[in-house]
């Protein structure tokens, strides 16, 4: 009986793997699919671009296919994903380090007061702030409020002390907040002056 | 109201959730199939390689059972072309030593006979002192060790005994093993650097030595698939062997003489074998299992070995009887005669050359370390191909190799 193509929600994660772990092309490329915006979701905060997320996501894969037969069943396969991609995107921050540029904190317009969010973001959004920070804060902030790491796993993780992540995430997000309010607070009130 | 980290948190969290790339999951997976079909290509010479290295690991050990099979128990005793003259002599001054063609000549010094030397027995009433040369063949460096005094059983005249010449066809020494290498190959490097420390034990003959050998060497690793490496390399060695018997039984070298009527055999011997040997090994590495950023390894290979100091040194006690007939009273008797020997030998640097004389099996584990490279610990044996050293003797080592790799970025655990 000939395998037919199967469309994403026919197979179980569960089923996924036990085909891909047969090396069944057709199970990976569903797997691979299923996952595939989850996995840019989370590759593109560490990136600059589509093409590099890309790029990460199918190196994290590889990782996957690789380490399929030490996947623990009973955990859930997205976390186990997820930390695989955050570990490839780290990877490759680090590769890229010394490309990478950085912005003075003193060039960033100072704020006295914080300012509030009054309109919903939209990834794109997000990610325009993002690109504005240097690249060791925007991953320390990404892998801090948004993945939940503590200084400690950060510190290993980036190969620097604790209290170097704990600056780190604090003039992050002063620079958020600065960039969000130059970007985005400025253009509401000049809506709202209009 | 929610301060502006923990809405801006919230909102991302959201905005990721939600975050839609499946326009481009497509382009994503035929991007992933390009890749993999390079690997692919890998993959087909990975199982090649991967029965080859099983090949060899099988052929190395089936050739080590008809070693062991074959071997002949008595190897360990080395055969002695022996000329024997025996004549009635006068009460002999001793140390003497005299050549083969004039048995009378005597040496006022211990000087080196040009094709051999002999040994000279005394009165048996007298303490005797002999004064022993022996030569090795194929060196030039031969010289009195020792003068050790015997005493005889028997009280009878007895003249001058003259011993013929005395050859040595094998002199026992060892050879440096050094550490087999094999370790886990760096992703993103396809040739690294290896410091590596061996200690080791060896087998001559049939014989155990009871001094450990140690090794120190640098190697390069250069990969040549994922799995797949070739690990040439170059080891200093330093061995100091010594084996002793206490007994008669197996030899590890013999100095018999013929004596004519008198029948000899060794009683006890001590043998020292000091060698520093330069080792080039090439091995092939193939990493079996792979976890994290730890591998299980196997490795195979050849190693050639040049010899920059052989330094062998030995003693012998040998026991001579005789059984005889006092001719005046028709009783038959017997005399006991016990004779030391000792024998030096020293061969220049590069002298002997064993061109892939020894065969290299080991299997290792790798550790990553903090700091970054990778710590490898690996048994091994090498076993011999060929007879081995200027003295031609085959020797068996085995032993614990430790190595560190140098500078390969650690892979990240998932």
């Amino acid at each position: 009986m000939s395998e037919k193509r199967l469309t994403v929600q026919e197979y179980s994660d569960q089923d996924l793997i036990a085909g891909c772990l047969k090396g069944k092309e057709l199970h990976q490329e569903v797997l691979y699919k299923r996952y595939f915006s989850f996995a840019m979701s989370v590759c593109i905060r560490y990136t600059k671009d589509r093409n590099e997320a890309m790029e990460i996501v199918n190196d994290s894969y590889m990782k996957v296919l690789d380490n399929l037969g030490d996947y623990d069943s009973s955990k859930s396969f997205k976390a186990w994903y997820s930390r695989i991609l955050v570990n490839t995107s780290i990877d490759n921050y680090r590769r890229n380090l010394k490309h990478s540029s950085s912005v003075s904190i003193d060039n960033v317009e100072n704020v006295e007061m914080e300012p509030e969010i009054d309109i919903e973001l939209s990834v794109n959004d997000i990610l325009k702030i993002f690109s504005q920070l240097p690249e060791n804060y925007k991953v320390t902030f990404n892998l801090f409020e948004i993945e939940g790491y503590s200084h400690e796993e950060i510190g290993k993780l980036l190969g620097v002390t604790t209290s170097t992540s704990r600056s780190n995430l604090a003039r992050a997000k002063k620079m958020v907040r600065d960039i969000y309010n130059k970007e985005f607070n400025s253009t509401a009130r000049r809506h709202e002056a209009v | 109201m929610k301060q502006f980290d923990q809405i801006f948190r919230e909102q991302a969290e959201k905005a990721f959730s939600t975050y839609n790339a499946d326009d481009l999951a497509q382009e994503g997976w035929n991007s992933f199939v390009n890749r993999q079909k390079g690997r692919k290509r890998f993959a087909i010479i990975i199982p090649f390689w991967a029965k080859a290295a099983s090949v060899a690991v099988l052929i190395s050990v089936g050739s080590l059972f008809v070693y062991q099979t074959l071997r002949d128990d008595s190897t360990g005793e080395l055969a002695l072309k022996q000329e024997s003259v025996s004549q009635p002599a006068d009460n002999a001054q001793i140390p003497v030593v005299s050549d083969q063609t004039n048995h009378t000549d005597r040496l006022s010094s211990p000087e080196i006979a040009p094709s051999s030397a002999s040994i000279l027995l005394s009165a048996p009433e007298v303490k005797v002192a002999e004064v022993v040369i022996i030569r090795n063949e194929e060196s030039d460096k031969v010289k009195i060790v020792t003068e050790q005094e015997y005493e005889v059983t028997e009280e009878e005249n007895e003249g001058e005994v003259h011993i013929a010449e005395n050859k040595i066809d094998e002199i026992v020494t060892k050879e440096i093993p050094s550490a087999d290498i094999a370790d886990e190959v760096p992703v993103d490097k396809k040739t690294s650097i290896i410091a590596g420390l061996s200690g080791m034990m060896s087998s001559i003959e049939d014989l155990m030595v009871n001094s450990p050998g140690v090794s120190v060497g640098f190697y390069v690793d250069r990969k040549l698939t994922r799995r797949l490496s070739v690990r040439p390399g170059l080891a200093l060695a330093m061995h100091s062997y010594g084996s002793t018997n206490v007994s008669s039984g197996k030899v590890f070298m013999s100095s018999l003489t013929n004596t004519g009527a008198m029948t000899g055999s060794v009683d006890s011997y001590e043998n020292q074998l000091d060698m520093v040997t330069l080792e080039v090994p090439v091995n092939l590495v193939y990493t079996i299992l792979e976890r994290g950023k730890s591998s299980l390894f196997v490795s195979a290979g050849v190693s050639t070995m040049v010899y920059l100091d052989q330094n062998f040194s030995s003693s012998f006690t040998n026991v001579y009887t005789e059984q005889k007939v006092d001719l005046a009273s028709g009783n038959a008797y017997q005399e006991t005669r016990t004779q030391d020997v000792s024998v030096e030998s020293d061969e220049e640097a590069f002298s002997h050359v064993d061109y892939f004389g020894l065969t290299n099996l080991s299997a290792g584990y790798s550790l990553p370390l903090k700091k970054g490279g990778n710590m490898l610990i690996e048994p091994f044996v090498q076993l011999p191909v060929s007879d081995l050293t200027s003295f031609n003797v085959r020797i068996r080592y085995g032993g614990l190799s430790f190595k560190f790799r140098f500078g390969q970025e650690s892979q990240q655990a998932k």
